[in-house]
């Protein structure tokens, strides 16, 4: 395997890593849409239910 | 950071002005609840930072609306530091009857006059001078349009937020007048504005009945004693009088009118015709399919078709004959492209090129065969199939965009109103869906307008129906697919009856829901009709530069990711051994795609396909997570799959599915059926996370059950009348029996009499 294939795999992986990993945060944190559909429309509101870790969170939002 | 609030009456332009003052691009459009949740913004125009919180349109500070409830629990329990109150100039008496509950709220308020560019055009003034004096607060002259006098309002709100304000009636010297101040007395060391809530109690506010239960017994003391000589003991009535006619009195004079020679305004002369009662209907299914085909059609009214252009027409230069990337861009033999066709055919000859380009230099530099198949056909193949209809989708929302800000889509709700009570809904209904063309999820979320719980429920289930953004590319490649594989057609019309029967199926569902499981009854429907308004330059590219950034980071990662999923699971084997594009039907994808390949036998793309006919089941799997991996899927898959086509052009796209469509077999009505499938099934992970944030307890399951079975039922239908014809005589005897059904058992219901009797 060349150099050129290494670091297409190297990219490849980097990208599902980085955009599922995101999802998950995103899901976890309550970031954004909550539902981490990170939509245009999307204003943060209580429609997403978001899931909050503690009442410090809760306070933030 | 001191906080202003911005509130006012539905479309008096808040939301404009939180724009205008934060940078935002909230959505803004001419019709009342675009609004229904607060937001916050900070605000660096004036002399120091603030922040900016938009609160939803409301006509009274009294708990009837969803809106109204967030509104005044935000004003009276976040205590925002100062209140704008945003008047539509052009409607000043109406607007101020909310400004007169403010003023009892101790709270500095600031009134915005806006639409004052709207106001001179009319030839009227306001006196704001005299106004300010008349009211007691800061009066300013701004247009949050143009951006007119928004410094000058954000200071003065700066400023009056320093000094506390105590807050004042405008009853005093009415007949509930002693009441009142008896209720406020008492109320005075318990709350904050007392005034406010000595009214609120007075008129039976339940909220306030429920917080303050010693004061409403007390209230409840006075009123048994209370009677006045028009109103009795209704002091809402009493209360709405004496506000409107201290309105009238005292601020009205404000107000100079020019002298009108015509007693019609524009707008009522336009709604003559457009909300005329018979023709009304039938303008808007005009204007829907010119705007379709001015997106999708491939032969530009219909020239072609008609002979009018000629033999010679298809010159070399007009259809860029022989040209590798863009053959056709303006037009074929058959005819000249649509402005939304040339526009895609542009774009996709870009990326043809880039994907040519790419592929080529990794050849060049002795790149393994399976690194360019995975680079050029597999990854820039699925992301370009997606990309390539952002042209059409630009062009379709533009045209929707202009109809929302011209205010003609409120007209539209209020026109289908009639229709829609037949059906079960209120024409407020018609908002959300019609924003569910743009994306399910603000849709879903703008249902809670919607007061009656069973008609939200009705209505965020057939949002799906109303095809999304995010669906435009399965109807526009499979139209063009199906045009190029079976020779018939024009993709503008076929893409404008599918977008037809996903109505028909809602409105047919919605019948069917309210009239067994949703049964309820139907609230009345009052909207204030927006006037017609020349829709912005700034807010229609704003729209358009909202719905661009969204396609184009959803497809740079979502869609992306999906490709390299799909590729890497389509050229392994479950030992893990790499195959070449010939032994991909021994891959993991195509082990699973052949799994439930059976499942869709019944709607047209199972196992009456060939071995390749798994690609159609996993596009519709992949669909789930974001419907444009159907296309990248077909576009990520297409050129591994097809043996024997020409595979020296970049397969994307309508190029991709009509290759599709050759190598799998599948039939002109399992083409339909495929997109019926798509468009009626279970929407994106993102919609359906918001659906089950909307939909009451309990109903979230029944919803998901709701998309399968009405997807499959339809999508089996058109299979296999299109196929067969002859099942037509079953289909016709089953909806028959379903609505014989549901007479029945509306005649055992006695809901339903009590509606018709009243």
């Amino acid at each position: 395997m060349g150099a050129i294939e290494i670091v297409i795999i190297c990219v490849a992986v980097a990208v599902v890593a980085a955009v599922v990993g995101v999802m998950i945060w995103r899901k976890v944190r309550g970031k954004g849409g909550g539902c981490g559909c990170d939509c245009a429309s999307c204003r943060g509101c209580s429609a997403c239910k978001k899931p909050v870790k503690n009442k410090k969170d809760e306070a933030k939002r | 950071m001191i906080t202003i609030a911005l509130a006012g009456n539905p479309n008096c332009g808040k939301t404009t002005l939180f724009n205008a003052l934060t940078g935002a691009t909230a959505h803004v459009g001419n019709w009342p609840g675009v609004t229904v949740d607060k937001r916050e913004g900070v605000c660096k125009k004036g002399d120091k930072p603030v922040t900016v919180v938009d609160l939803p349109g409301i006509y009274s500070l009294s708990p009837y609306t969803p809106e109204e409830v967030i509104a005044r629990n935000y004003i009276l329990d976040s205590k925002p530091d100062c209140v704008i109150n945003i008047v539509d100039s052009t409607n000043l008496e109406r607007n101020l009857y909310l400004t007169t509950q403010f003023l009892e709220m101790d709270v500095p308020v600031v009134v915005a006059l806006n639409m004052t560019d709207e106001l001179d055009k009319r030839g009227d003034r306001i006196d704001s001078k005299l106004l300010e004096e008349r009211i007691g607060v800061p009066v300013i002259r701004i247009s949050a349009f143009t951006g007119y006098g928004i410094k000058d309002l954000i200071n003065r709100a700066v400023s009056a937020a320093s000094r506390p304000r105590k807050g004042v009636s405008v009853l005093a010297g009415t007949s509930i007048s002693d009441a009142i101040s008896q209720v406020a007395d008492r109320m005075n060391d318990e709350t904050q504005s007392p005034v406010f809530h000595a009214i609120k109690l007075l008129e039976g506010d339940s909220v306030e009945r429920s917080v303050h239960k010693k004061s409403a017994s007390y209230a409840d003391g006075l009123l048994s004693e209370f009677n006045d000589p028009i109103f009795g003991n209704d002091i809402e009535a009493l209360v709405a009088n004496a506000r409107y006619d201290y309105i009238t009195k005292n601020f009205s004079p404000a107000l100079y009118r020019k002298e009108k020679g015509s007693t019609l305004t524009v707008s009522e002369k336009i709604d003559r015709v457009l909300t005329n009662k018979w023709a009304g209907i039938p303008i808007f299914a005009a204007i829907l399919f010119v705007i379709f085909h001015l997106t999708f059609s491939e032969d530009f009214l219909f020239l072609g078709a008609m002979g009018v252009l000629g033999r010679n027409w298809d010159a070399k230069w007009v259809c860029f004959e022989g040209s590798a990337y863009f053959e056709g861009l303006f037009g074929s033999s058959d005819g000249i492209m649509a402005p939304g066709v040339i526009l895609a055919n542009l774009l996709n000859g870009i990326t043809g090129a880039i994907q040519g380009g790419i592929s080529g230099g990794l050849e060049a530099a002795g790149a393994a065969e399976w690194a360019v198949g995975f680079v050029g056909d597999g990854v820039l193949g699925g992301l370009f199939s997606v990309l390539s209809f952002l042209p059409q989708i630009l062009v379709l929302f533009l045209f929707f965009s202009i109809l929302e800000d011209s205010g003609y889509m409120a007209r539209v709700a209020f026109i289908l109103d009639r229709i829609f009570r037949r059906l079960g809904l209120s024409g407020r209904a018609f908002m959300p869906m019609i924003m569910g063309f743009g994306c399910s999820i603000p849709a879903m979320i703008n249902t809670r307008t919607l007061a009656d719980a069973k008609e939200r429920t009705s209505t965020v289930r057939v949002i799906p129906f109303f095809s999304c953004g995010a669906k435009l590319p399965i109807l526009t490649a499979m139209a063009g697919g199906m045009i190029g594989a079976f020779g018939v057609g024009d993709a503008g019309l076929i893409t404008f009856l599918m977008y037809l029967v996903g109505m028909i199926v809602a409105f047919v569902a919605i019948v069917a829901m309210r009239s067994t499981t949703l049964r309820g009854e139907l609230t009345p429907f009052i909207m204030e009709l927006p006037n017609y308004r020349m829709p912005g330059f700034r807010s229609t590219m704003l729209h358009l530069w909202d719905k661009c950034k969204h396609f184009i980071k959803k497809a740079f990662t979502i869609i992306l990711a999906s490709t390299i999923i799909i590729w890497f699971l389509s050229h392994f084997a479950w030992n893990w051994t790499f195959l070449s594009d010939e032994a991909m039907d021994g891959s993991i994808l195509a082990s699973i795609g052949m799994l439930i390949q059976p499942l869709f036998t019944p709607v047209g793309f199972g196992a009456q396909l060939n071995s390749a006919g798994w690609v159609f089941a996993v596009a519709a799997i992949t669909g789930l997570i974001a419907k444009e991996n159907v296309i990248a899927t077909f576009g990520t898959l297409a050129a591994s799959v097809v043996s024997g086509f020409a595979l020296d052009e970049a397969l994307e796209g309508v190029d991709a599915v009509e290759a599709l469509i050759g190598a799998t077999g599948i039939s002109g009505a399992g083409c339909i059926a495929f997109i019926l499938f798509n468009m009626l099934t279970i929407p994106c992970f993102a919609a359906v996370a918001t659906a089950r944030g909307e939909l009451p307890k309990g109903k979230f399951r029944w919803t998901l059950l709701f998309w399968i079975v009405t997807s499959y039922s339809v999508a089996a239908m058109i299979y296999t009348v299109g196929q067969f014809v002859w099942p037509v005589a079953i289909w016709i005897a089953v909806i028959a029996a379903a609505a014989t059904a549901i007479v029945i058992w509306n005649k055992k219901n006695p809901l339903r009499k009590e509606i018709k009797a009243a």
